[in-house]
């Protein structure tokens, strides 16, 4: 472990109980995301990183593949637990809140057939589009001014509402030629 | 296609695993199609319902699959369901994580971010729109999805204000 800013937890007193601890916490205030309680509870809460390296940490969970907020999990629990600390973390992540899931599949289920429900079910599931064509109109207008961006993003977007090509041949053949676009094309 | 649901569906979810970039909504057109369209499990406002519950209750998104899951496979699914989507790329990432790469500022890493950002924010549209289409509520449908989509994006309105209000226009439409 490297030196660490004196208000940084010493990594000892990081146990698997308190990875979970924390990670559940995490896993089970993220409303509409995680990731602003992940910061919240890993710097300021537990101090378990710094500013910088939790940015760090986000930067590579990012590029990997899998949930941003999971991977930011196995890497911290690795970083400070070994096999052992992953999982307490990845278990803290998750178990809390699919118990709660678990609950609300079977209100769905109870309740679905009702009608005045199923009413307001239809009205909640096009507020759910609308959230997330929203979310992706936020991440289009942050993507760099590039011809090349801008090909890419509207190609995926074709391959997967208009020619419904599976998602792993999309991601195999956009992937690299955007990583290759960005490298050719860098500011 | 004889398979039983539940493992198919978590085998297809185990391969999205490893392929999956920004997180679970850019996978949920490809859900989507496995689920609604390929396999017939449930209707598309079924899905797009347990896509909004899935947003609105405390805890990862990626555990919309539980609740897809549980639909069709009962309690078994809506537990293999996400292990399938999270165990893959967690093996991954926990192979990475014995490399110990530092340095945020490495140009490596900003490329590779910058270079799948387009894909991600293709495949989240599409996300929103394979959804709108799912609520199949016609016209008022998509009037809604849209004016949703344009209060997120360009006011500070919390998401959950956005779903109730939702509810609501359902309810009295």
């Amino acid at each position: 472990m490297e030196n660490a800013a004196p208000a940084l937890r010493p990594p000892r007193a990081i146990t698997c109980r308190s990875l979970a601890w924390g990670f559940a916490r995490i896993g089970l205030s993220g409303i509409g995301g995680v990731l602003p309680y992940a910061h919240h509870t890993i710097v300021e809460d537990e101090g378990w990183l710094t500013d910088r390296e939790f940015t760090e940490v986000l930067s590579i969970a990012q590029i990997l593949p899998g949930p941003n907020i999971a991977n930011v999990a196995i890497l911290l629990g690795t970083r400070f637990r070994g096999t052992a600390g992953a999982a307490a973390a990845l278990g803290g992540l998750f178990v809390p809140p699919l118990l709660v899931f678990l609950v609300l599949a079977v209100l769905y289920r109870e309740f679905a057939e009702v009608a005045w429900l199923r009413r307001v079910f239809v009205g909640i599931a096009a507020a759910a589009a609308g959230l997330i064509l929203g979310m992706g109109l936020k991440l289009a207008v942050a993507l760099p001014r590039q011809a090349w961006a801008v090909a890419i993003a509207i190609v995926a977007l074709g391959a997967a509402v208009v020619a419904r090509i599976p998602l792993p041949w999309v991601v195999v053949g956009l992937a690299p030629l955007g990583i290759f676009c960005a490298w050719k094309w860098r500011a | 296609m004889s398979a039983d649901p539940t493992w198919s569906f978590a085998a297809h979810l185990a391969l999205l695993s490893i392929v999956s970039v920004g997180g679970a909504h850019t996978m949920l057109p490809d859900i989507y199609r496995f689920v609604v369209i390929e396999h017939g499990w449930l209707s598309g406002q079924e899905f797009a319902t347990l896509v909004a519950l899935s947003q609105a209750a405390p805890g990862p998104n990626v555990l919309v699959t539980a609740l897809i899951g549980y639909q069709f496979g009962g309690f078994l699914a809506a537990v293999v369901a996400p292990v399938a989507f999270i165990l893959p790329s967690s093996l991954a990432v926990y192979g990475f994580a014995h490399l110990h790469l530092r340095g945020s500022d490495a140009p490596w890493k900003k490329i590779t971010m910058q270079g799948l950002a387009p894909l991600t924010v293709g495949l989240v549209i599409a996300s929103g729109v394979v959804l709108a289409q799912g609520v199949s509520a016609g016209v008022p449908g998509y009037v809604l999805a849209a004016a949703v989509a344009l209060a997120s994006a360009f006011t500070r309105l919390h998401p959950l204000l956005l779903i109730a209000a939702g509810a609501a226009a359902g309810f009295l439409i």
